[in-house]
């Protein structure tokens, strides 16, 4: 088979899409940047680090690249986030605990992805519908208790769970580590980035190095395929519900510290879709079994930076923003899509023509 | 009178002579047996009449009127219904909504319901079927599905029938309801060609038959005038078998045994395989043996009796049969063995890592050695390891996942249709290396169609037919003719008709 530039490129492209994709877009944060008369500096690209889209969504939408991977969605990740959160500080609040808050955070989105899971598994049932259902269940679980509980338990007395200044470990989780900086040189880094970096690597390690990351991806190419190569596909469905589920609930310690409170009404709300945005612009195959986890990375870093274009555009009203990210997002994956289908049909064509010649 | 005439039809498809100077007509009012193996033609000579193909020569004159290019709307038009093996009707609209599919009653764009149902049932009625116009689709058997389609058909006035294979998925009351059903549309004028390979129903409702081989008409006449065995002889030839490549071997002790093992298509099946051995199974699409061959893997869960490896009882999930050492290699690999979007080498190694799951990472260098290994014993023709499997050729994956199933050091391998979509080299290979595993000790299960398979590897061929075991033939005994008789269960046909 002979390989043109046209053919190296192609293959960069669909491996590497998502390194270009991150590329494009800086420039045009950049180029909006100094288009508003400022300079692009490194504060602009700390800022997108640190950015709740990057290290909140960031972080869920590992788990949601698992699943995405698998073949199936959730759609309950952002009000399992405002669970997990809620159960988080309460924790916090009573116990004054760092390491029983981080457990309750990891074991309560543990149990809401094994119920999405079970559901799905054993239930036989499509995990739209499941996930949709306890998307509504798990907010408004939270927003019942919210409004009946001690606010010396939830720690604010307006319907929210706000994580309380008495408490002596509050100084550090807040000040300290969620919104302090790591700074070397002229850069600085926050520390809750490197917790969604360091979870990166390991879902990284998981997908390229471990034999059940290979299932993963096995029983979203092919179920059948998998299932009879010995494969346990109903488990391998439900464990990355589960890991999506632990995602959340590291990303709901990271809300406690960087934010400090939790708005059951509001908090988390299209969470799921900026999760399944950035799995997207991370050039996973929404139709399962294709997928570099690297990509979560650049992903969410891309979704984020989207976002600071928007904003950053003057005289851009709020309320167009949506249709903005709704736009970039369609684009991105229509190059993706598209240009394969593209160049199929231009080899079809070819062949067409030499059949004909023959 | 003749309503259907068709002389002279050839037909090539690339190189390969499909059709040559084929023969066929039918009756009026006749139900005419259109025979052959696989391959052997039937379904192109059908395609031609029904406008689907064209012919390279020939003509085709139906029902008085010459077709010199016939398209699939003027065939329909004519009266030519195809009804396919595969049900063509939709699952989900009442049987009244399939009846007037696309030729819906309406007035005003709206549909007239009350005159479908009306007229369904009186169709219904004319035609002794007992089926109720208004139940769905979904909730009616096979059979009735079946009756459905044939109706549905008729409705449109189809003065010839072709029933594709219409039995596979009927019990023999369902077959003696649908037979009531022919003869008495037989009796109104109505024509069929009836494709089948169960000579017990060819020899109950036929009139007459043809019989194809290879792309040419073999022979023709009245089934009254036939025994089974001349029809299969027919079907069959003598085949050219090339090059021997079976070596007699010293077996072991039984290492496999089943006890009136039962599941999804098969009932009690009593069986033992000795260490080292080759068995076959054969037998007609969907005689059981396909589905014995997955339950014996765990695929499909099994309903009574026992299978025994070694001793041990073997059930639940495929896991535990893998690591007692059985291996099954799917057929219809493209379905169920590749996994399309990973390399040679992940496909390689998926099944053995979920035996030695105590050990999560995955081990590099390891791995690329026991695929060096198993790359140079198969002789698999592939580049880099890290390629995708869909580089490879369809013989080379199927090593690839011979391999795979290699790796995990079984020694009872079940191989379902293992050379389905392999050209004929590769196809000498694989015989070859299934003969090489016997010789070091494993033993091979093979289920085919294909008898000369058989002929080349199998110390025993044991043929099915509906679910049950009916012959098992040693090595010499094996010929086309005789396992043929037994898988189209002629034999019993014939005894019957001397008694």
């Amino acid at each position: 088979m002979k390989k043109g530039f046209g053919g190296t490129l192609g293959r960069v492209w669909s491996q590497y899409s998502f390194v270009f994709v991150l590329f494009i877009i800086m420039i045009g944060y950049a180029f909006t940047i100094s288009s508003n008369g400022n300079a692009f500096k490194w504060s602009h690209i700390a800022a997108i680090l640190s950015s709740q889209n990057t290290v909140i969504v960031g972080t869920i939408a590992l788990g949601m690249a698992f699943v995405i991977i698998t073949g199936q969605i959730d759609l309950s990740v952002g009000s399992q986030l405002v669970l997990c959160t809620g159960v988080t500080i309460i924790v916090f609040n009573t116990t004054n605990s760092i390491l029983l808050m981080a457990l309750a955070a990891v074991i309560t989105g543990a149990v809401c992805g094994a119920v999405n899971g079970l559901l799905v598994g054993f239930g036989k049932m499509p995990p739209f519908v499941v996930t949709l259902g306890t998307m509504l269940i798990y907010r408004s679980l939270t927003l019942s208790v919210v409004r009946k509980i001690d606010p010396a338990i939830s720690g604010s007395s307006s319907s929210q769970f706000a994580m309380l200044s008495d408490n002596s470990k509050y100084e550090f989780l807040r000040m300290k580590f969620g919104t302090g900086k790591l700074a070397f040189g002229g850069f600085s880094i926050p520390y809750i980035t490197f917790i969604f970096l360091l979870m990166a690597i390991l879902f990284i390690i998981i997908s390229k190095k471990t034999k059940y990351g290979k299932t993963i991806y096995a029983v979203g190419s092919n179920e059948k395929s998998a299932r009879l190569a010995g494969i346990n596909v109903t488990w391998v469905k439900i464990s990355v519900f589960i890991l999506t589920g632990i995602c959340v609930g590291v990303a709901s310690m990271l809300q406690a510290c960087k934010i400090g409170n939790v708005t059951p009404a509001s908090s988390g709300v299209s969470y799921e879709m900026y999760a399944i945005a950035s799995v997207v612009l991370a050039g996973v195959s929404m139709a399962g079994g294709k997928g570099n986890m690297v990509g979560v990375i650049f992903g969410a870093l891309s979704y984020t930076t989207i976002n600071f274009i928007i904003v950053s555009i003057p005289g851009l009203s709020v309320d167009i923003q949506d249709t903005f990210q709704g736009l970039v997002l369609i684009i991105v994956i229509l190059i993706q899509t598209v240009g394969p289908v593209i160049k199929e049909n231009l080899q079809r064509a070819k062949k067409r023509r030499l059949a004909g010649k023959a | 009178m003749t309503i259907l005439e068709m002389n002279h039809v050839s037909k090539t498809f690339g190189g390969s002579q499909a059709l040559s100077d084929i023969h066929f007509s039918v009756e009026e009012g006749e139900i005419h047996a259109l025979l052959g193996e696989n391959g052997a033609g039937k379904s192109t000579l059908m395609n031609i009449l029904t406008g689907v193909i064209p012919a390279d020569a020939g003509t085709i004159t139906f029902d008085g009127r010459d077709y010199p290019t016939p398209t699939i709307q003027q065939m329909e038009a004519a009266g030519i219904a195809f009804v396919h093996q595969e049900l063509n009707v939709i699952n989900d609209l009442t049987v009244a909504d399939n009846i007037f599919l696309c030729r819906e009653l309406t007035r005003f764009g709206l549909l007239r319901q009350k005159e479908q149902l009306a007229r369904a049932r009186q169709l219904f009625e004319d035609l002794g079927v007992d089926i109720d116009p208004t139940a769905m689709v979904s909730e009616l058997k096979t059979s009735e599905k079946q009756l459905l389609e044939i109706c549905r058909a008729l409705y449109v006035d189809a003065k010839l029938l072709i029933l594709d294979e219409p039995t596979t998925a009927l019990s023999n009351n369902e077959i003696d309801h649908l037979f009531g059903i022919l003869q008495k549309l037989k009796a109104q004028g109505k024509s069929f060609i009836f494709i089948s390979h169960k000579m017990p129903e060819i020899f109950a409702i036929a009139d007459r038959y043809t019989v194809l081989r290879n792309g040419e008409f073999i022979s023709s006449g009245y089934i009254k005038d036939t025994t089974p065995h001349e029809i299969t002889s027919a079907m069959v030839g003598s085949q050219y078998v090339d090059e021997d490549v079976y070596v007699p071997r010293q077996l072991g002790e039984a290492i496999l045994e089943l006890k009136g093992y039962s599941g999804q298509g098969f009932t009690g099946i009593d069986l033992q395989v000795k260490k080292g051995e080759i068995v076959a199974f054969t037998g007609l699409a969907g005689c059981g043996a396909s589905e014995l061959m997955q339950t014996m893997f765990g695929a499909l869960p099994a309903e009574g009796g026992a299978m025994r490896v070694g001793g041990r009882e073997l059930d639940g999930s495929i896991v535990r049969f893998m690591k007692n050492g059985v291996a099954m290699l799917p057929a219809n690999r493209k379905e169920n063995s590749v996994v399309p979007d990973m390399s040679i080498m992940e496909n390689f190694y998926l099944a053995e890592h979920e035996l030695s799951g105590r050990r999560p990472f995955i081990n590099g260098k390891d791995e690329v050695d026991r695929y060096a290994a198993q790359k140079d014993s198969l002789h698999i023709k592939a580049g880099d390891s890290a390629d995708s499997i869909l580089s490879l050729s369809g013989g080379n994956q199927q090593k690839v996942f011979l391999a795979r199933w290699l790796n995990i050091g079984a020694d009872i391998l079940l191989f379902d249709n293992p050379t389905q979509g392999v050209d004929v080299g590769a196809k000498e290979e694989i015989y070859r290396l299934i003969l090489s595993f016997a010789e070091a000790g494993k033993t091979v299960i093979i289920n085919t169609l294909e008898i000369p398979e058989i002929q080349k590897v199998a110390d025993r061929c044991v043929v099915f037919y509906e679910g049950r075991i009916v012959k098992t033939f040693q090595h010499a005994e094996v010929n086309e003719r005789d396992v043929m008789l037994y898988s189209t269960n002629a034999v019993e046909t014939s005894e019957e008709a001397k008694s």
